[in-house]
């Protein structure tokens, strides 16, 4: 479990014009709480602390006020026993490794280093996980985006940590990798605790169980997709698709784009008989009706924004 | 615990080899720099015959093996520096550096394995000096005694404490940029490397005593003649020893400061 109270961090750094120093808040007073075995995403734009906080609660970054646990260690006072309980991806991750040493020569280096001193049977079941058999032995400069991010992601699990903290796990690489990566944590790490960061909200929606937006440093956000969408975005979309769009303007919340009507509306049953009255009285022909529900994108548009 | 560090120093070793195997030109060619070097050092001294400098009459007074002797220990010292100086910087550059620290190896146990690798790397350029030396142009230099050794591994030790204050500096400010080898330049003028420091003008020898390095020098100089009383190599093994664990301290100091700073700025990364 993930216990994070009033995290804050500020940088401090120099105006161009003013050649000022000034603050800069990363992250403001951030509480949160990720269950045992919980996807929990972090989605925000860039700049918008998601990185700061992950490296924070990877012991990589001091933090300013507020406490973190994780799984039940202080990311300060016990920064040993956070990191042997977590695996990190970073964002830059083709840079956590060494080119010029093969994807085993890797491995076996970064186990040796968490104290796995006997780590041949581990190594060699994650290039097998990974399906990276064949390229076990080449340096791993001569590996494609996705080998080097399967190879990346094999490292953070080395010593099978409870806890994975994944920054923008699937940024850069072709999909079929993203597929196969996908399967890999929904199916083979169901069991451990996920921070998932990222600002793709549809691998989000796919793969979390519980998501906050994250945007100044600020936690505008939080819950499961379906939850926010109900709470965040109280009212329906119908969209017709029409010809004759002026017909419609008379209508609350309308929205008109070409032949493209956007209604919003909280109820709406009795939208849909204004349309139709409207259909009839005026014998227009409709070449396409429906309602449509949020998507995750518009309510981070609208976190956002707010 | 600290078995896993140590076994941990024997694996950062075992990487740089390996990585320093796949530049097999660079490799190869730092190898070739050394035997020019000393081409290049024999042909200057051959300059001056079978002539004995008074100068060097302390020294044995063959300025082939004064100047090798220089070389030698000089080229070690700045191994070893050049090791550990730049290897926190190239961690930062490749992006390695979060990955390590990731894994809860100390920063002291990270240094250690530079300055070893630094050692074996300075050690197999010894070798191949003294060898061609021998060989090639049948040049002594001196038999090397246990204080020899002594001198040089106390030697290492200044290094490394020299290496973990640049090491720490670098991580502060990302970039030292020429500060090493400004201090490596100035340094060789008051160490005694090409020439013995009575020959410089009056009032800058006394400069020498404040240079760290000279004492590894002269100490390894004298190491070598036998005829040096072992109360004289007792005074350059108690310095050295004094200015070790002073340096290592005030490294230690400067890296954790450096690391610290650098974990409140997220400039761990950063270069």
């Amino acid at each position: 479990m993930i216990v994070i109270n009033n995290l804050t961090k500020t940088f401090t750094r120099k105006n161009k014009k003013s050649k000022r120093k000034e603050r800069i808040v990363a992250v403001d007073h951030i509480n949160l709480k990720i269950n045992k075995g919980e996807i929990f995403g972090l989605i925000g734009p860039n700049g918008a602390g998601k990185t700061t906080t992950i490296k924070m609660l990877s012991t990589l970054i001091l933090p300013d006020e507020g406490a973190v646990s994780v799984n039940g260690y202080d990311v300060v006072k016990d920064a040993e026993k956070v990191r042997n309980n977590i695996g990190v991806l970073a964002g830059e991750f083709t840079r956590a490794l060494y080119w010029r040493l093969s994807g085993k020569q890797n491995l076996k280096f970064f186990a040796n280093l968490r104290n796995m001193w006997d780590a041949d049977k581990r190594v060699d079941e994650l290039i097998q996980l990974f399906g990276l058999k064949k390229q076990e032995n080449e340096l791993i400069m001569k590996y494609s985006t996705g080998m080097k991010h399967k190879l990346a992601l094999a490292v953070a699990l080395l010593n099978d940590p409870p806890i994975l903290f994944l920054d923008e796990p699937l940024t850069g690489i072709d999909p079929v990798t993203s597929f196969q990566l996908k399967n890999l944590i929904k199916n083979k790490f169901r069991d451990k605790t996920i921070i998932w960061a990222s600002h793709n909200l549809y691998e989000i929606e796919e793969m979390c169980d519980r998501i906050a937006l994250i945007n100044n440093g600020k936690i505008v956000l939080e819950g499961t997709p379906d939850n926010l969408k109900k709470r965040f975005w109280d009212y329906e979309k119908i969209v017709i698709v029409t010809d004759n769009t002026n017909a419609f303007t008379n209508i609350n919340d309308v929205e008109i784009k070409n032949n493209v009507v956007e209604i919003k509306t909280k109820d709406v049953t009795n939208t849909l008989l204004e349309i139709t009255n409207i259909v009839q009285k005026k014998n227009i022909k409709v070449e396409e009706i429906k309602t449509l529900r949020p998507t995750l994108e518009e309510i981070f548009m609208a976190g956002v924004k707010k | 615990m600290m078995m896993d560090e140590i076994r941990k120093i024997g694996v950062f070793i075992k990487r740089d080899f390996r990585i320093l195997f796949t530049y097999r030109l660079a490799f190869s060619t730092a190898f070739l720099g050394i035997i020019f070097n000393l081409f290049y050092l024999v042909l200057f001294g051959s300059m001056f015959g079978s002539r004995e400098l008074s100068a060097l009459t302390p020294y044995g007074g063959d300025f082939i093996a004064y100047i090798l002797v220089g070389s030698i220990g000089w080229g070690f010292l700045w191994s070893i520096m050049g090791m550990t100086s730049s290897s926190l910087r190239s961690e930062m550059m490749m992006g390695t550096m979060e990955s390590i620290l990731l894994t809860s190896t100390r920063i002291s146990t990270i240094m250690i394995a530079y300055t070893i690798f630094g050692c074996v790397f300075g050690l197999l350029s010894i070798g191949i000096l003294i060898s061609v030396g021998l060989l090639c142009f049948g040049v002594s230099f001196g038999t090397a005694t246990v204080y020899t050794f002594i001198i040089m591994f106390l030697s290492a030790l200044l290094m490394m404490g020299f290496g973990m204050i640049f090491g720490g500096l670098t991580i502060w400010v990302k970039n030292i940029g020429q500060v090493a080898p400004l201090i490596q330049n100035i340094a060789m003028f008051f160490c005694g490397v090409y020439f013995p420091i009575t020959v410089l003008p009056e009032y800058l020898q006394p400069i020498a005593e404040y240079v760290p390095f000279y004492y590894s020098i002269e100490g390894l100089r004298k190491s070598l003649i036998p005829t040096t009383p072992e109360s004289e190599m007792m005074k350059y093994i108690i310095i050295l020893l004094v200015l070790s664990v002073a340096f290592i301290l005030i490294g230690l100091y400067t890296l954790y400061k450096g690391l610290n700073k650098a974990k409140k700025e997220g400039s761990l990364a950063f270069y």
